[in-house]
């Protein structure tokens, strides 16, 4: 066993491509994402304001406006015409225009209009825009409404009672700035470590067989110690390089790890052990070096997706979803944002451990069977 | 000597595309699949009957016609109705509940008493796409539930119809969405998913069918065929992987418009120009690449690692304007965000033409990138020593 491990370490240590893949891709691209997803939230979204009417009250509205925090008045153009070029030169991502008569249709107790032009193509900020101006009008609306109210003898205290009964009080559970980077970076460390190993793997395997660079196997005894070593190898490697992220990177861009660290090991021990079996069986499938980056690159972003936790699952079809459940990523993404953001306990996620756990048997059969197969066929050929 | 010229080099790269099985399944099954793939992810694309727990404490005929209302909106489904907030938790950690909507006691008593009363929600921020959907039925269910009321209780003081209507909105907020108008999450994801895989096999098969003249040491013969012109050798034998993946864009473009049913809002013209010149852009990186390294697989895992990233700073997911000083500042680099500009203007927003000029000029510089390698490029292909690297 300690042949097989010295022989793999001296294996990734002599290949380049593989040392970059196996050992350092993981921190380089938690690195690269970081700093794209680290801001988390969009603030202060540039928008044009229209004000046809300079009267005071139009005035009120735009400082509401211009208060923010969610948007951020960048422009105050003359026309709506000049707004819109601004729009389309990306200056600006929204447009409220307040016509002219605004004040005047107000003070006259009838109902004023307020025109809002939203950018439906980017979701994101679509929301700020809408949810900052909609509730800078409101603001002004309840202000005016209550005032008309008590200028026509409806009671003053309970005057919130009858302007809105009603009203949303939203509380946000675990990931409390709703930050996009916490939300999706867990998901993309996970994926990321399936998705090196397996072309890293792969990339070895063709190694081990053009250059015969094989230990010999004589028997299921022998292909089960090769590969537990294997295995224990990469647990250590990925183990360090986990460490790194969520203690040094996790903590240099401010995302959430609320998780007990032993769950948290227990689930990417369990999962490392699934990943790498998986990888073993896969490596004996391609025929050059550089088959396995150019077949199953592309393949990360449909695997991310299919966990069903960045784009949710209830959008696309079950079967699709549960063809993904092949990937022992797919549960791991979702145990690894609910105990690492959500703080939940292994016992919450059972039914992920559980399908992981599944997974991690049946890929640790087929490759201790996949590796004395191959073994034999090398030394029958040599 | 056999034919030579340009047609004879873009035969012979034809004939190893249908030869090679590695190749012909990057270049023909793969891309297909992908496509396929994308398609059935986000046909549809609308994200509804999204579940979640409803714990009503109050159970009043008024509590009910809220729930009832929530019930109706397209974007939410009342999949378990729960006694106490702690089991609605529960179900949502165990991810079969995407927010909890909660009424507590007292809430008929508080309305009809006048008193502003509240309905509470709890979403994760642990599922942001799912969260926004739910946060935005339920905002406007309780806004039109809430101006219901307080429009009947205008009236029961005895205020007329239409002047209640004005007092309750004294503003009416007109709101008017370009592009996108259903804000369907799938159409807003499908283009640029389907085009960033896109890019990663134009990377990829460009950077094969180069790198592999040196990889196997074929260069010579390839320069032979090419007549010994570095320029026609390699317009030759890029020319059937051109060809092949603009119609590939163009295929993107029938899926969206006819298959997906999403509006072309702007040029075709356009975007047709906009996805052959995002070909060529990854195809010059990828000859830069492969003539900076002269090794077929490192060049491999650094073009492939530049193409995937593209996805990320392209600002579809998180808004370019959003992200750090430096972060913005590498977006730049990528192609793919010019192109995304292109995109969006031209088949999601309408802009006029001329503002999206600056864009097809850097994906044009783009293009013109492995002119400063060239001559290092012609020893490349010439010169043994840079031969035969695995």
């Amino acid at each position: 066993m300690r042949r097989v491990i010295e022989n793999e370490v001296r294996l990734i240590l002599g290949d380049g491509g593989v040392l970059l893949l196996v050992v350092f891709a993981m921190l380089i691209y938690t690195i690269i994402y970081s700093v794209a997803y680290g801001k988390e939230v969009v603030r202060e979204v540039s928008i044009a304001v229209v004000d046809e009417d300079h009267s005071s009250m139009s005035r009120t509205l735009v400082d509401g406006l211009r208060s923010g925090p969610d948007t951020f008045v960048a422009y105050e153009p003359t026309s709506v015409e000049e707004a819109k070029e601004l729009f389309y030169r990306g200056k600006v991502f929204g447009i409220v225009v307040i016509p002219r008569g605004f004040e005047r249709t107000l003070l006259m107790g009838e109902q004023a209009d307020v025109a809002v032009i939203l950018d439906g193509s980017h979701l994101l900020i679509y929301k700020e825009v809408l949810t900052q101006t909609t509730a800078d009008v409101l603001v002004e609306g309840t202000v005016i409404e209550a005032s008309r109210l008590i200028a026509s003898g409806v009671g003053g205290e309970d005057i919130m009672g009858v302007v809105q009964p009603v009203s949303l009080d939203k509380h946000i559970l675990y990931n409390t700035p709703q930050g996009y980077g916490s939300f999706v970076m867990p998901s993309i460390v996970v994926v990321i470590i399936q998705q090196t190993l397996i072309i890293g793997l792969a990339m070895l395997g063709v190694r081990r067989r053009t250059k015969r660079d094989i230990l010999q196997i004589n028997s299921y005894c022998d292909a089960i110690k090769s590969v537990v070593a294997k295995i224990l190898v990469y647990v250590v490697i990925y183990g360090i390089n986990l460490t790194i992220v969520l203690g040094v990177v996790w903590t240099l861009f401010g995302f959430p790890y609320n998780g007990r660290t032993i769950d948290v090991a227990i689930l990417m021990f369990i999962y490392m052990v699934s990943v790498t079996s998986l990888s073993l069986s896969l490596s004996h499938l391609f025929k050059h070096r550089e088959s396995p980056l150019m077949l199953l690159l592309w393949s990360s972003v449909p695997i991310l997706l299919l966990a069903g936790v960045s784009y949710p699952k209830e959008a696309f079809p079950e079967w699709l979803y549960l063809l993904g459940r092949l990937f022992p990523s797919s549960s791991a993404v979702n145990a690894f944002v609910d105990i690492g953001t959500a703080g939940v306990s292994l016992y919450d996620v059972r039914a992920d451990l559980y399908t992981i756990a599944v997974l991690a048997t049946i890929y640790l059969i087929i490759a201790i069977v996949t590796e004395a197969r191959s073994a034999n066929k090398n030394t029958l050929r040599s | 000597m056999q034919n030579v010229g340009l047609w004879s080099v873009a035969k012979r790269e034809v004939r190893e595309i249908l030869h090679n099985r590695l190749y012909c399944s990057v270049v023909f099954v793969l891309p297909l699949v992908m496509l396929l793939f994308f398609t059935i992810m986000f046909y549809g694309g609308a994200i509804d009957n999204l579940p979640v727990a409803m714990v009503d404490r109050d159970k009043t005929p008024m509590s009910q016609e809220l729930v009832d209302m929530i019930e109706a909106t397209p974007g939410i489904y009342i999949a378990y109705e729960t006694q106490s907030i702690d089991d609605a938790e529960r179900l949502m950690l165990e991810d079969k509940a995407s927010a909890i909507i909660y009424i507590d006691k007292g809430f008929e008593r508080s309305i009809y008493g006048g008193v502003p009363t509240e309905v509470e929600c709890y979403v994760s921020g642990v599922n942001l796409s799912a969260s926004g959907v739910v946060e935005r039925d339920l905002q406007t269910v309780v806004e039109t539930f809430s101006s219901g009321i307080a429009l009947s209780k205008l009236q029961s003081l005895g205020v007329g119809y239409e002047e209640s209507m004005v007092d309750v909105m004294p503003i009416n907020v007109h709101t008017n969405i370009v592009g996108n108008p259903y804000l369907n999450y799938g159409y807003y994801l499908a283009p640029i998913f389907m085009f960033m895989g896109l890019v990663i096999f134009i990377v990829v098969t460009a950077t094969y069918a180069i790198g592999r003249e040196l990889r196997y040491a074929t260069a010579k013969e390839w320069l032979e065929v090419a007549g010994d012109s570095s320029m026609s050798a390699v317009v030759s034998k890029l020319l059937p992987l051109t060809i092949t993946f603009t119609l590939y864009t163009q295929l993107i473009y029938f899926i969206l418009f006819f298959v997906m049913g999403m509006e072309c809002s702007g040029s075709y013209v356009m975007l047709s120009l906009g996805g052959f010149l995002l070909v060529l852009a990854y195809q010059s990186i990828a000859l830069f690449i492969v003539t900076a390294t002269s090794n077929l697989r490192l060049a491999l895992s650094l073009g492939g690692g530049y193409a995937v990233m593209a996805f990320t700073f392209s600002g579809i997911t998180f808004p370019v304007m959003a992200m750090y000083g430096v972060a913005q500042w590498l977006s730049k680099l990528f192609p793919l965000t010019y192109f995304s500009k292109i995109l969006i203007s031209q088949a999601v927003v309408g802009a006029p033409e001329f503002y999206n000029v600056k864009d097809f000029v850097f994906l044009t510089l783009f293009v013109l990138l492995p002119l400063v390698l060239w001559r290092q490029f012609g020893r490349v292909v010439r010169e043994e020593q840079y031969w035969g690297k695995e």
